[in-house]
């Protein structure tokens, strides 16, 4: 009894990781442009169509094969700022949120026509895959432990990157305030490309994670969907926050799946966003959003 | 009796007193200004008494009316209106729409009525018109009167602030900095126009000012801040000469030695 | 180009400009009233969906286009509507009951939405509202006993007063009859202060609760005339297709419901039924493109979205003020030949203006 529970715990951690991994792809770019990519999702989704086609070719390690999908989306998220985000930017909030739900749609709709992408369901094989690892009576696939090994290391990543290095620091500058960057000589469009990268970076590494569990297709991209209450929760502007938010809702997510009736799992990440967000309308960890006058 | 009574307010943000313990009475009919350095909290006044901010402690009184008890939107009604240091018009609407926003408080049909545009409405509407049409002539708006907001010049803008905020016809009206962004011609305008509001709408004005040629122009009696508190109260000209003014503009002259 | 000389203050209030623009409207009314003797069965059917389209459009536009408030969850309200709709219906309540129900139960969903509305800004909002459009979802494929889960619901056509209105062009003039009363309510409101506080609402938020409005009272308000709205168009889709199910309300309904108003043209009325007419317009412009494109690509399922999103896209990027907007820029144009130039409508272009608090 205790032990299914801590079970469904664990596995939910798993899944709120990649949850919480997409969610801190939002996050950086929200905190840097004030822009909400509802394309998240997507974006990860072809990052694991990416590996499943590099690792389909014979003579590809599959370690090679993740190295170059994870650049390969680094490359595309910067090539979707610059044509699509950069020239919007400034605009209404409406127009930015409809173009990355266009985004969304585009992307969707061009995987499912990529030969041999399609609409079909696809197995990422992972040198993994099939393995599992006991904490006593604790069973955990390895699958879900790379989640967490892999969400722990970014983090730590992501942390130092942010802290110590150049770039981390101009980024944080220029999520304070873009006009003053600009003035203090940072290139603010060159960083603002440089973290769509980095997010559509994590976004793969998110795919790939996920593979083994949800299995590669074209609607895969839809957990995103489950990534914005985990962003919300955390404050839509805390790193952090955005992990945590994302363990929530995993962790709410098995654990209603399995003690509450059916269809409650689908929607028990919305009840606990709407919860929060009356509760404190900015998020658990957000900054109070006032204009001064 | 005053119109507009402020006792010991306070303000306080994450420990910093950013107002403290600031008291001043403004009577019905005079022009009030506030003047301070930058960063006195002569803004952070502003938006306690419109009630953007609530004060840590302290009360504002205005019309025998206890304004911790409100709303900011029931200001207006009340007969209290304001303009923002940096503008806050309806950017993608036409000056004449702006100004009829400032007589919302005067709308009293139903939302029924509105629907179906009853005659009472078109009766309403025409009245608005004619109200704000009286404030567009006062302040020469005519010739931008069809013009939509953002793409005019930053004076006009200015101008239009304040012509909203009259279309409310209210008994005090709170100028945050309006000769910010204007130039010399413009500011003696101003004046001269700060002056009617007074003498020909009967309107006390408060206001925060930094141009002194404006200030002493215009004003009754001026109260001095700085760093959130009060330093001096009188005419401008005994401002002028107080002291403790200059060395919170100029510092002392240990200071510059 | 015209100029108008304006000697009375009714002027300004009534609904059309001139003498002129009152003429092409009236014209426009009397090719709606005659299109059905126009048209065949299926046009005049995919008219009626242009008319329930624009329905959903205007009450959108309200919400979005004039007050500000981003809603990714308008689906759910449709649903609401065509829901209460059916249940009553199916229990023998008759249309001109039937209907006001529909309205005001999604008007109450409306307030319900509209609550946290209140404390929510931007895209903490525009969330707040997909969750309710995903909550929506599940509770109609849920709650089986009332909505049939997801066999869904069938429905008769109309009963108008005793009338059975099962000809395509009976339902078409029920459809246009309550756009045309929907359309005019609207552009009573906006000639109206509550229409002025909701735009003021959008355009700055501290001014308009300085200059007296409250926030709390008028976006709870859009919200609940917006909902009422589109559920009255819901109402009708569902007699229309006289079959609804859960998957027809879905998110991506909602994204598509959006994309009316934005390609129409935001903030504009004319806009929504622009969009309404273009989004009716494009699956056909899609079945024709299949004709032309190899087989491999043609009947691929994800043809349609691709085209959606590229669409989007397109429009955001080239023409932010939509159908309505690129059908101004034209009229100016020939109303000042030759003297039109490029920049003419362009806006500044302005910085990222955050709301952080800094």
């Amino acid at each position: 009894m205790l032990n299914e529970f801590l079970q469904l715990i664990l596995s939910g951690i798993a899944i709120g990781c990649v949850y919480g991994l997409v969610a801190l792809g939002f996050v950086l770019i929200y905190k840097a442009t004030e822009v909400v990519n509802f394309a998240q999702g997507e974006l990860m989704m072809f990052g694991a169509f990416i590996a499943l086609t590099m690792g389909g070719l014979q003579f590809m390690p599959f370690w090679l094969s993740v190295v170059l999908a994870v650049l390969a989306m680094a490359l595309i998220g910067g090539a979707v700022e610059r044509a699509v985000i950069r020239p919007v930017l400034g605009q209404p909030i409406f127009s930015i949120v409809m173009i990355t739900i266009g985004l969304g749609f585009f992307a969707r709709g061009l995987a499912s026509l990529i030969p041999g992408w399609g609409t079909l369901t696809h197995r990422l094989p992972t040198p993994y895959a099939d393995q599992t690892v006991a904490f006593g009576e604790l069973v955990l696939s390895a699958g879900h432990l790379m989640i967490i090994l892999v969400t722990i290391v970014l983090c730590i990543l992501l942390f130092a990157f942010f802290r110590y290095t150049r770039m981390g620091v101009a980024m944080q500058a220029i999520s304070q305030n873009q006009l003053a960057a600009h003035y203090m000589g940072i290139p603010v469009a060159r960083v603002n490309t440089l973290i769509w990268c980095i997010s559509a970076a994590v976004a793969a590494i998110a795919g790939i994670l996920l593979a083994p569990i949800t299995f590669v297709h074209a609607n895969m991209g839809l957990i995103g969907l489950k990534a914005f209450p985990a962003a919300v929760i955390g404050g839509f502007g805390s790193i952090p926050g955005a992990i945590v938010g994302g363990l929530i809702i995993g962790i709410v997510e098995a654990l209603s799946g399995r003690y509450l009736p059916d269809g409650i799992k689908d929607v028990s990440a919305y009840v606990v966003l709407l919860a929060v967000l009356i509760i404190r309308p900015n998020g658990l960890f957000g900054e109070k959003l006032t204009k001064k006058v | 009796m005053a119109l507009l009574t402020v006792e010991n307010l306070s303000m306080e943000f994450g420990g910093i007193r950013a107002v403290d313990d600031v008291s001043f009475r403004v009577g019905e009919g005079e022009i009030y200004t506030i003047i301070g350095p930058n960063g006195a909290g002569k803004t952070t006044i502003f938006n306690m008494i419109s009630l953007i901010y609530r004060s840590s402690s302290g009360r504002i009184w205005f019309d025998g009316n206890d304004l911790s008890a409100r709303k900011p939107q029931d200001l207006t009604h009340l007969g209290l209106a304001r303009t923002f240091q940096n503008i806050e018009l309806f950017e993608h609407e036409t000056v004449l729409q702006n100004l009829l926003v400032g007589r919302h408080c005067h709308s009293r049909t139903r939302l029924w009525q509105q629907m179906l545009f009853t005659p009472a409405t078109r009766r309403a509407e025409i009245e608005h018109r004619e109200a704000v049409e009286q404030v567009i002539d006062l302040l020469n708006l005519q010739h931008y009167r069809d013009s939509v907001v953002g793409n005019l010049p930053y004076g006009v803008q200015k101008l239009i602030e304040l012509g909203r905020a009259l279309c409310a016809r209210p008994r005090i009206l709170l100028l945050d900095e309006p000769s910010s962004g204007l130039n010399v011609e413009e500011t003696d305008d101003l004046s001269f126009w700060i002056e009617d509001i007074r003498n020909l709408l009967g309107i006390t004005v408060v206001m925060i000012e930094h141009d002194m040629r404006l200030v002493s122009q215009v004003s009754d009696r001026v109260l001095a801040v700085s760093n959130g508190r009060v330093l001096a109260e009188g005419t401008a000209r005994e401002i002028q000469e107080n002291p403790a003014v200059a060395e919170a503009y100029l510092g002392t002259r240990e200071d510059v030695a | 180009m015209r100029f108008l000389f304006k000697t009375s203050y009714n002027q300004d209030i009534r609904l059309f400009k001139d003498r002129i623009t009152m003429g092409w409207y009236l014209a426009l009314g009397v090719v709606l009233l005659v299109l059905p003797l126009l048209l065949g069965e299926y046009y005049l059917s995919q008219a009626s969906f242009v008319l329930i389209y624009a329905i959903v459009g205007l009450g959108l536009m309200l919400l979005s286009g004039f007050t500000g408030q981003i809603s990714l969850g308008h689906a759910a309200f449709l649903a609401v509507g065509a829901y209460t709709e059916a249940v009553l219906s199916a229990r023998g309540v008759p249309f001109v009951v039937s209907l006001p129900m529909a309205m005001a139960v999604s008007a109450a969903a409306g307030f319900v939405v509209g609550l946290p509305a209140l404390r929510l800004k931007g895209i903490y909002l525009a969330i707040a509202t997909l969750a309710f459009g995903f909550i929506v979802e599940v509770t109609l494929q849920q709650w089986e006993s009332v909505t049939g889960g997801s066999m869904g619901l069938l429905l008769e056509p109309v009963t108008l007063l005793g009338v059975t209105l099962d000809s395509e062009s009976g339902f078409y003039y029920l459809a246009l009859g309550l756009t045309g009363l929907t359309l005019l309510i609207l552009k009573n409101l906006l000639r109206s202060p509550t229409g002025r506080a909701f735009v003021a609402i959008r355009d700055s938020e501290i001014s308009a609760r300085s200059m007296g409005i409250g926030l709390a009272r008028y976006k709870t308000l859009a919200f609940v005339i917006s909902a009422a709205i589109t559920g009255l168009a819901g109402a009708l889709y569902a007699h229309k297709l006289q079959f609804i199910s859960p998957e027809q309300f879905g998110v991506f309904v909602s994204i598509e419901l959006l994309m009316i108003i934005v390609i129409g043209g935001m903030g504009s009325l004319h806009g929504a039924f622009l969009g309404a007419l273009f989004m009716t317009m494009l699956p056909e412009f899609i079945a024709i493109l299949r004709e032309y494109l190899p087989s491999s690509l043609a009947y691929q399922p994800g043809l349609q979205p691709t085209i959606f999103g590229a669409i989007l896209i397109l429009f955001v990027l080239l023409e932010p003020a939509g159908l309505y907007g690129r059908w101004v820029k034209i009229r100016t144009w020939f109303q000042l030949f030759p003297l039109y130039r490029k920049g003419l409508m362009k806006r500044e272009k302005s910085y990222v203006k955050s709301d952080r608090l800094s």
